[in-house]
């Protein structure tokens, strides 16, 4: 597998339709605005037990140790997510997924020689949100049931959930009140429709002399 | 406009700056903003607000608040429709619109208030009795008509709802005196604080009462509290907010009305309600109390009313209902209503008790003000036609001396003690106490919940706070915050003193028909009697015979005086009769609400594949596959779906057609025991697969059922890539993950399903290669490099490549699996470079037939939970093979080795039908004639008109089939019956030539 893709091939987002020529999609009403972060690489990350062996080399080729504690997560590029017992999401760049992903897969193999560790990538198969501004956390409410209080579900947090019923995985992004939400390619017109709907509340339309909005 | 006549020239919360105008039944009154419909139609002395249920008899408001039973209408028009609103809570604003219910031609003169004439014949139960020949759906439609409530409005709702999910440490519900104390207290600890109320205004009876907190008015202190909680971040105030469900582990459902205070005029983007759903780890209920009526002849005219609505219409909204009062009552809550009216300059003719004396505060200063007390005494009737112009007043008990006489007035304020609003707490699963003095039921506690105030029978006002104070500390600190103990507030009412309360449970000994206890359903003290004549005796079912309590109000003021009154019918104690259990909702909550914004496009989530744009702009249908929006079909301009459907299956026979077939599951298996574990998952063999290449597999599950067909390939050693079909792709892996870790931990594997990834792009049809072959690759395609089911990775325009050649046509396939996305720029590659073969797109529906003639199974539509390998013709494999694996040793049951099995067939149509195809369902029998002739002996389970073959094609299971290839059998469907010859289930290449081409 090459570090790269040489096409003459365009790439195409799920959220085409909602793209400006080369701008990716973005929206915003009011307090918060939801943008696309286009072809971010996601690898998914798996060995069936995580031994001390396993965690340095991963920590050696990341840079960071990979978090151990459920639901939270370490780095920025990539940011590398707790997403189950012995698996993790890597989050990096676009067009740098490809070349970790191998870089992962023969360094543990050679690291540790006959047994199983499995790189996949899923960038393809995952459309990247970023939910950010003063109302973003009410937005997020009106389909996710989580608590998502900076109190509870801070920067270096994740989670697996569900929003309007669609499986997503969030995490607070650093320093601003912002969101990353992930979700499956499939869904993620639906998701942006839902958010578009959701989010008309926030907007200056929905502004009144009754103040109702507030 | 007619002039308002019962507004007092001063006071009440209302807005005189801001005058509204509103119409009811079509005549317009004027009220002002802060005014409910209630208050500012009896402003305009308009008392006659609707008619009851089952006798139209006409009735006012009963009530100032959520417990109206009386006073409901039918909000607006089209879009905007609200039928059955209480108008005691409808906020006034400009241009309301409102109309009567359950009475034509109006609610003065309604013509079915004959039904009352006849109440002596329609008591409860007359309908189950009496509409029982020919049947009551016969009568139903009659029943319907004359008795009921609002109309279900007819046009769709024209705004939007939505939902929102919270999360607390303490949830006050209530915001009057003891939930605002509660409130102060939690905040002040920093817990995170959510608090609800249901009114307009936060504040509860502080907003009406003439009461003082810390030496200012109450509704002054409101404003403050209101004011110090509003600039704490911690805490979220939600007014209009009705906390209507109580579910496990503290969840709670309530109802914002966002913008209903707007009316129709609402900006569009602001939805008129939100449904909360709030997680909080502890509760505080402080829900307060409902004042009781008194069950008396004749106690439901327009003008018998709550003391406490009498003094909230006149405290809050300036409205003295009446001018020449009679207040009835059992405790001393009820003289504050003399009080207030007489400071207010209203006429209070007497404050009739059943009770010998009080030395109560307000009883005091009662008698000091000089108002008439008849203790001893109770009302035991009243007169006038639309609206009360007497009230009858008898000696209590018989030691009383005197007379009954009729007092003249125009208002009777009664109190037959309080209610306290336990429906919540009843919700949450939690006991009652009985407690005989005042004759409630009360809270017994639970630790996850806080109860205060009147809620818990607290009836002065310093309790409440202090209770409230209490509730709030204790609920912050259990919920892990430290909360000092609450500074006492100094309550002027703290001095006050209250007599004992003494419950009565009917004021007349006579029984009859129009002592009303449950007023909106219209049931009366002869139906009780009746109810436990007829051994109707657990209070459950004598609400579901009598209907207390089932109405839009949900009994609040009738419950407790309906069960009171069975209890004292069958001689037994209150306690020992019980309540009944309180479900959710507390108030009705509009459908609306409920549904939220899952509508219409966001009913339930949509998947979309890779090239779903593409296959959108070319107008075709798309069909739910699950989630999946796939398309059916591609009609050229001109033509029909059947022509389409058509074309597409004949051009894949004949040349070359595209696919899009992501969907389909792709699931990674890797590790040293790769091999091993699939070996048991799947009936087919898995070690002797080469690498690169293909093998079709079924999977079963314990029991021997087939669950799932699909292939599976060799990545390379010990990795495997698996494809079950698109519809088991996700329940798949799961499967995949229960077996692994349950059953067999011990095997190195990991599973990694990667089905969205990959787009999978299909090319079928004998000119597939020519077309793919003019793609730039770094892959052999010839026939000789590439057989059928084998596989092979690369670059295809340079993008990586995973591409199986196997078939679900019939015909050289090849499925192109590339990044997602990559897809769409691929599909229109493929589609440029077929043009020559002239390549077209072809949907599911051309794939169903094309799967149909070649005898391809799918499974769960031609195999159910009964299906086992034998029955499609893989029993020797499946016997044979050496390995255990899933469902082998259900294989041997009796059940699956004896009797005639259905077995999989194919059938051919005998005699023309032209294009009509058998149909799906179709049984098989020997014949119409007999009933024993009607046996089913098997089933059709697909069927089409294959446009290749030019005739009717089908499959089927019936018994025995493979032994019967070549018998004639009449199959039948709908009373008609055709004949078909049971064959082979292959119609189209059954020597497999086109595939292997």
């Amino acid at each position: 597998m090459p570090d790269t893709v040489s096409t003459g091939l365009r790439r195409t987002s799920p959220l085409a339709r909602y793209w400006q020529g080369a701008d990716a999609a973005r929206m915003s009403a009011g307090a918060v605005s939801v943008e696309e972060l286009p072809f971010q690489g996601v690898i998914r990350l798996q060995r069936r037990e995580a031994t001390s062996a396993f965690m340095n080399s991963v920590a050696d080729i990341l840079g960071a140790e990979a978090p151990v504690d459920p639901n939270t997560c370490a780095g920025e590029s990539p940011a590398c997510l707790w997403a189950a017992p012995n698996e993790w999401l890597l989050v990096t760049a676009p067009d740098k997924d490809r070349a970790l992903a191998i870089a992962l897969q023969q360094r543990l193999d050679e690291a540790l020689p006959g047994e199983t560790v499995a790189v996949a990538l899923l960038s393809d198969a995952r459309a990247v949100l970023k939910i950010s501004g003063a109302a973003a956390r009410d937005l997020l409410a009106k389909g996710c049931s989580l608590d998502l209080d900076p109190g509870q579900f801070s920067y270096g947090k994740c989670a697996a959930t569900l929003l309007e019923q669609v499986p997503v995985t969030l995490y607070p992004m650093a320093n601003e009140s912002a969101y990353c939400l992930m979700v499956d390619r499939s869904y993620a017109a639906f998701i942006w429709d839902w958010l578009a709907h959701a989010m008309r509340e926030f907007g200056e339309a929905a502004k009144s002399p009754d103040g109702v909005s507030s | 406009m007619a002039k308002p006549d019962h507004r007092l020239p001063q006071g009440g919360r209302i807005n005189r700056d801001k005058p509204l105008s509103f119409s009811y039944d079509g005549a317009v009154y004027q009220g002002y903003e802060g005014d409910t419909l209630a208050s500012a139609l009896l402003a305009n002395g308009k008392r006659l607000l609707g008619r009851s249920f089952k006798y139209h008899r006409p009735r006012g408001a009963l009530s100032a608040g959520v417990e109206e039973c009386n006073a409901l209408v039918r909000l607006e028009s089209g879009g905007y429709v609200e039928p059955n609103a209480r108008a005691t809570l409808v906020p006034l604003y400009q241009g309301l619109s409102a109309k009567s219910q359950n009475c034509w031609p109006s609610v003065d003169w309604d013509i079915q208030a004959i039904n009352g004439l006849a109440a002596r014949f329609l008591p409860v139960g007359f309908y189950n009795k009496t509409f029982m020949w020919p049947s009551w759906r016969f009568w139903e439609g009659f029943v319907r008509r004359a008795a009921g409530l609002g109309e279900a409005p007819e046009a769709a709702d024209a705004q939007e709802y939505h939902k929102r999910h919270a999360h607390c440490d303490v949830l006050v519900i209530g915001a009057g005196p003891a939930g605002l104390m509660a409130a102060l207290q939690a905040a002040g600890s920093g817990a995170r604080v959510i608090l609800a109320d249901e009114q307009e205004e936060m504040g509860g009876s502080l907003l009406w009462e003439q009461d003082e907190i810390a030496g200012i008015a109450a509704a002054e202190w409101v404003r403050s509290a209101l004011g110090e909680l509003a600039a704490q971040n911690n805490v979220t105030l939600l007014k209009r907010c009705t906390a209507t469900g109580y579910y496990d582990h503290n969840l709670i459902v309530m109802a914002e009305r966002v913008s209903d205070f707007l009316g129709p005029k609402a900006p569009v983007d602001v939805p008129r309600q939100r449904l909360w759903k709030v997680r909080a780890a502890q509760v505080v209920l402080a829900t307060g109390a409902i004042e009781r009526p008194l069950v008396f002849p004749n106690n439901d005219r327009p003008g018998v009313m709550l003391a406490a609505a009498v003094r909230q219409y006149l405290n809050r909204y300036a409205v003295a209902v009446g001018q020449r009062v009679v207040v009835a009552c059992n405790n001393d809550s009820a003289y504050r209503t003399a009080l207030d009216l007489q400071a207010a300059g209203v006429e209070v003719v007497a404050v009739v008790d059943v009770r010998a004396d009080s030395q109560g505060s307000w009883v005091n200063q009662a008698k000091s003000a000089g108002i008439r007390i008849l203790n001893n005494h109770a009302v035991t009737n009243t007169k006038g036609r639309k609206g009360v112009t007497a009230a009858r007043v008898a000696p209590y008990s018989g030691e009383t001396p005197g007379v009954a006489r009729w007092l003249d007035c125009d208002l009777v304020a009664m109190s037959g003690g309080w209610n306290p609003v336990v429906h919540l707490y009843s919700q949450s699963g939690g006991d009652l106490d009985y407690v005989e003095a005042d004759g409630v039921f009360v809270p017994q506690g639970r630790d996850y919940i806080q109860t205060a105030g009147s809620v818990n029978g607290r009836w002065l006002l310093a309790e409440c706070l202090r209770e409230g104070a209490g509730a709030g500390v204790k609920a912050a600190q259990t919920a892990g915050f430290e909360a000092a103990a609450p500074a006492p507030e100094n309550a002027s009412a703290d001095t006050l003193k209250q007599g004992p309360t003494l419950p009565v449970w009917k004021l007349v000994d006579e029984s009859s028909d129009k002592q009303w206890i449950d007023f909106q359903h219209d049931v009366t003290l002869s139906d009780v009697e009746l109810a436990a004549r007829e051994n109707f005796i657990s209070v459950e079912h004598f609400k579901r015979f009598t209907t207390t309590g089932m109405s839009v109000d949900q009994g609040k003021t009738s419950n407790i005086n309906g069960l009171a009154t069975l209890a004292q019918v069958l001689g037994k104690a209150i306690p020992q009769v019980g309540a009944t259990k309180f479900r959710p909702p507390y108030t009705p909550v509009a459908m609306g609400a409920l549904a939220g914004p899952d509508l219409g496009p966001f009913y339930r989530p949509k998947r979309e594949m890779p090239c779903h744009d593409w296959h959108a702009a070319q107008q075709g249908d798309f069909d739910d596959a699950g989630y999946w929006q796939r398309p059916s079909c591609y009609p050229l301009a001109g033509e029909t779906r059947q022509q389409a459907i058509k074309r597409e299956a004949l051009m894949v026979r004949r040349g070359v057609g595209l696919f899009e077939g992501s969907p389909l599951g792709k699931i990674e298996v890797r590790g040293k025991d790769a091999a091993e574990f699939l070996n048991r998952i799947y009936m087919n063999n898995v070690p002797s697969l080469k690498q690169g290449h293909i093998r079709y597999a079924l999977a079963l599950n314990d029991a021997g059922a087939i669950t799932d067909d699909g292939v599976f390939t060799k990545l390379g050693e010990d990795h495997y890539l698996l494809s079950p079909s698109s519809a088991a792709a996700e329940r798949f892996v799961g499967s995949l993950e229960e077996w692994h870790q349950t059953a067999w931990p011990h095997y190195e594997v990991i599973i990694s399903p990667v089905t969205t990834q990959w787009a999978t792009l299909t090319l079928a049809g004998p000119k597939a290669r020519q077309v793919l072959q003019k793609l730039d690759a770094d892959i052999d395609f010839s026939k000789a490099a590439f057989p059928h089911m084998a596989f092979r990775s690369g670059a295809l325009e340079g993008v990586p490549a995973r591409i199986s050649r196997v078939s679900f046509t019939g015909e050289l396939s090849y499925e192109v699996n590339v990044p997602a996305s990559y897809a769409e720029a691929l599909w229109r590659r493929l589609l440029q470079a077929g043009e020559p073969e002239g390549i077209a797109a072809y949907g599911l529906e051309a794939l169903i037939i094309l799967r149909l003639e070649k005898g391809y199974l799918h499974i769960g539509a031609d195999t159910d939970g009964n299906t086992i390998p034998d029955d499609i013709g893989w029993g020797a494999p499946a016997r044979k093979k050496a390995v255990d694996y899933i469902g082998r040793r259900s294989l041997d049951l009796p059940v699956y080795c004896q009797g005639r099995r259905l077995q999989l067939v194919g059938f051919k149509l005998l005699g023309g039908r032209g294009e009509q195809c058998i149909e799906v369902g179709a049984h098989s029998i020997e014949s119409a004639d007999t009933a024993s002739g009607m046996r089913s002996t098997g089933f059709v389970t697909s069927s089409c008109f294959s446009p290749h073959l030019n005739q009717p094609v089908a499959i089927g299971r019936i018994e025995d089939g493979r032994n019967r290839q070549g018998e004639v059998v009449a199959l039948y469907y709908d009373r008609k019956t055709c004949r078909a010859e049971i064959t082979a289930p292959v119609f189209y290449d059954p020597e497999g030539e086109r595939l292997h081409a």
